[in-house]
């Protein structure tokens, strides 16, 4: 009985135009997203591989101390493979660093102010210097775009009358006169109509998937294809899930024009309002400074501080001396304790707009995948930790790759720099078993709605007065 | 199945909506083997809320509907098995063909059919063969009442519920459809029929009951169906029963009366 309402509702929704037209629309988005970010991710790691030659390049002609100062060392992170299908914030991940020499000299300098501060910095995006512009102006859509916005769509569309309609046309009564259990009916139209959804969007993905594989410059290993398979196992279910909300309404109303209606604004709700104003609300929950007023802050502070010293400068010298250590000891940790009160709000401000929009399962889907893509939030803050690490390290082994040029005739003037010391960054990216630990609540979220939806349309189909 | 066998049996059937209406009022209704049972009535007579509680689509306020035995609110899903439902506008799904809806819906029901199955009972029912194919969008009215027959002919049921199904019928369709119907009879099953159609009740009912207020208020047997001036009579009743879907202040009150 379940296969026959199953099979019914795959073979209705076959012979409907919308299918025909969801199918087109499936094909062109996916396999066409696929390959301009391939291309696009082909190109990253060209940029990559062009700006680390050049990067050395630069660090090797580096030879006045000056020169080293200002411009110090630069590294640039490998772009993420799985950003093809998931962008997520990998254009503010897949970029170049620059630790500068004087960030590197922390103790004696208080130079600590610079890199702390610029652990804030850091979190400003840079483009890529060979992006055509218009692309800027036209963002082509990544494949979790394609998945959140149009299947999410399209799933309401298939399901807003699955039961209304039938209600409608009466077809529903017949079916109910038969001893066919309301529950297998409404599972067979959920199972059928999310199956109509997903076997074009299985094949389309397929497609995609093996077009961006047949790439030469693209290899997907193990890791990558676990990751890959987990992200496909997301978007269906969050498939799934906006076919149900679709099919709640359904069952709730007697028109499939009121259906429809209340499902696209749930569907406004879930995908654009939710996620889009979680962060308004929670920047008025958790206000905080702009990173830069925290820059300027610190400046301040140490600004003052030196400017007493300067004051009694001329007064005992032990005492100045005692001042003066006390400053080079004491600066560095208020403004890191500035910073870190910074960093916590700003850590309160994303957890908070996080569990907001995690109402949404727009808002978990993307989460969800983006965690598994390795293009996440906590890939993010992961970035900034390791690079902030890699700063540290820079400062510890400064001086084993930057000596004084003894061949020039004031060698402290001048530079060498042996870049087979200089520490190498590990670019190495949350485990996959880590990313599905943060990904797994959201998963949760995403799967609890599932239950949930349906259990509603249970629940209200199991009452429905057949008229 | 047994000569005269009960089939349907309701028991001081009540149903008051939530909105007070009395709809059906301590109906006493037996339907048999081999009976054509017409029930006339006009409009908010009770007839179409009489064929929802037989097919436990809404609960009784009272009482109960037994098809074959079983109770209907009871077993519902036991109940279903032994009953077929033809509907006065039938309905079926628009993008399938003849073949697909009969097939979808013989399967639903539990029941095997072959191919030839198929066309043997569409051809039976008066839908020419090159209309098996076609997709139902495009059919008319009749054309879909016949489907609907075929239907509930592949479901094999003892009992057949038809809520109006000659209306808009031509006259040659509503001849098929009676002769069918007599066909059906002959096979032993019990039919119960709502109707506005006087002159086909008259032509192929065993018994026909007239319903006013939720109520049978006359039953007439197939002598005095044929005696009785019927156009006459049933004028009379509605004229008298202008009431029909009253309101009543208490429900328990309707329940206990």
């Amino acid at each position: 009985m379940l296969y026959q309402i199953i099979r019914k509702e795959m073979l209705l929704n076959l012979v409907s135009f919308r299918f025909i037209i969801s199918v087109i629309l499936l094909f062109v988005l996916i396999i066409g997203t696929m390959q301009i970010m391939a291309s696009n991710y082909g190109r990253r790691v060209e940029d990559f591989s062009i700006g680390t030659e050049m990067h050395n390049d630069d660090l090797e002609k580096l030879n006045t101390r000056p020169q080293f100062e200002a411009f110090g060392v630069t590294k640039d992170t490998h772009p993420t493979l799985l950003g093809i299908f998931a962008i997520g914030l990998e254009s503010q991940m897949s970029r170049s660093f620059m630790v500068p020499g004087y960030a590197m000299s922390i103790q004696e300098q208080g130079g600590r102010v610079f890199y702390a501060v610029s652990k804030l910095a850091g979190i400003q995006p840079e483009g890529s210097k060979y992006s055509n512009p218009i692309f800027t102006l036209f963002q082509p859509p990544d494949f979790i775009y394609i998945i959140n916005i149009v299947l999410g769509l399209l799933a309401i569309l298939f399901s807003f009358d699955s039961i209304s309609g039938e209600k409608e046309n009466q077809t529903l009564k017949l079916m109910l006169t038969n001893s066919v259990p309301r529950d297998v009916v409404l599972i067979g139209k959920w199972i059928g109509g999310t199956l109509s959804i997903l076997l074009p969007f299985m094949l389309a993905f397929g497609i995609g998937v093996l077009g961006v594989i047949m790439r030469p410059s693209i290899q997907l290993d193990g890791d990558a294809l676990v990751r890959l398979l987990l992200i496909f196992a997301l978007s269906g279910l969050y498939i799934a899930v906006f076919f149900l909300v679709g099919m709640v309404f359904s069952v709730f109303t007697s028109r499939s024009s009121t259906s429809l209606v209340l499902s696209l604004f749930a569907w406004v709700i879930f995908v654009l309002v939710v996620p889009n104003l979680a962060p308004v609300i929670s920047r008025q929950f958790v206000p905080m400074k702009p990173s830069d007023a925290i820059v300027r802050e610190a400046e301040r502070m140490e600004n003052e501080m030196w400017h007493d010293l300067w004051k009694i400068r001329n007064d005992d010298q032990k005492a100045y001396r005692r001042k003066k250590k006390e400053i080079t000891e004491k600066l560095p940790d208020k403004i890191r304790a500035l910073e870190d009160a910074w960093l916590r709000r700003l850590m309160r401000q994303v957890s908070l707009a996080k569990n907001i929009s995690r109402v949404s399962p727009s808002a978990d889907y993307i989460y969800a995948t983006t965690a598994i893509a390795g293009t996440g939030i906590d890939d993010y803050f992961n970035l900034r930790d390791r690079i902030l690490r890699y700063r540290i390290r820079l400062g510890e082994t400064r001086g084993d790759f930057v000596k004084d040029d003894t061949s020039q005739p004031i060698p402290m003037l001048y530079v060498k720099v042996d870049l087979d010391e200089v520490p190498v960054f590990q670019d190495k990216r949350i485990e996959l078993v880590d990313s599905i630990n943060h990904a797994v609540i959201d998963f949760g979220i995403l799967a609890c709605y599932l239950v949930i939806l349906f259990m509603i349309a249970f629940v209200k189909f199991l009452n429905y007065d057949v008229k | 199945m047994a000569e005269n066998e009960v089939l349907l049996k309701c028991s001081e059937l009540t149903k008051v909506y939530d909105n007070q209406v009395l709809a059906v009022d301590h109906l006493e209704l037996e339907i048999r083997s081999r009976e054509i049972f017409c029930m006339l009535g006009a409009n908010g007579a009770g007839k179409t809320s009489t064929l929802m509680l037989i097919l436990g689509f809404s609960d009784p306020t009272d009482g109960k509907v037994e098809i074959c035995g079983i109770d209907v609110n009871k077993d519902p899903l036991g109940a279903k098995k032994r009953v077929a439902y033809v509907s006065e506008n039938v309905m079926l799904y628009g993008n399938f063909t003849a073949r697909q809806n009969l097939d979808f819906f013989t399967k639903l029901a539990g029941k095997k059919a072959t191919d030839e199955d198929y066309k043997r009972v569409l051809l039976r029912t008066g839908l020419a063969e090159e209309a098996h194919k076609r997709k139902v969008k495009g059919f008319s009215k009749g054309m879909r009442q016949r489907l609907g027959i075929a239907i509930a002919i592949m479901k094999d049921a003892e009992l057949i519920l038809l809520d109006e199904p000659t209306s808009g019928l031509d006259p040659k369709g509503g001849m098929e459809f009676l002769k069918i119907l007599d066909e059906l009879r002959q096979e032993g099953k019990g039919i119960l029929m709502t109707t506005h159609d006087i002159f086909r009740a008259k032509e192929i009912a065993d018994r026909v009951g007239i319903m006013s207020g939720g109520n049978l208020v006359r039953v007439l047997g197939k002598d005095e169906v044929e005696s009785e001036n019927l156009e006459t009579l049933y004028l009379q009743y509605i004229s008298q029963n202008i009431t029909h879907g009253r309101l009543v202040s208490n429900a328990k009150e309707a329940i206990k009366k």
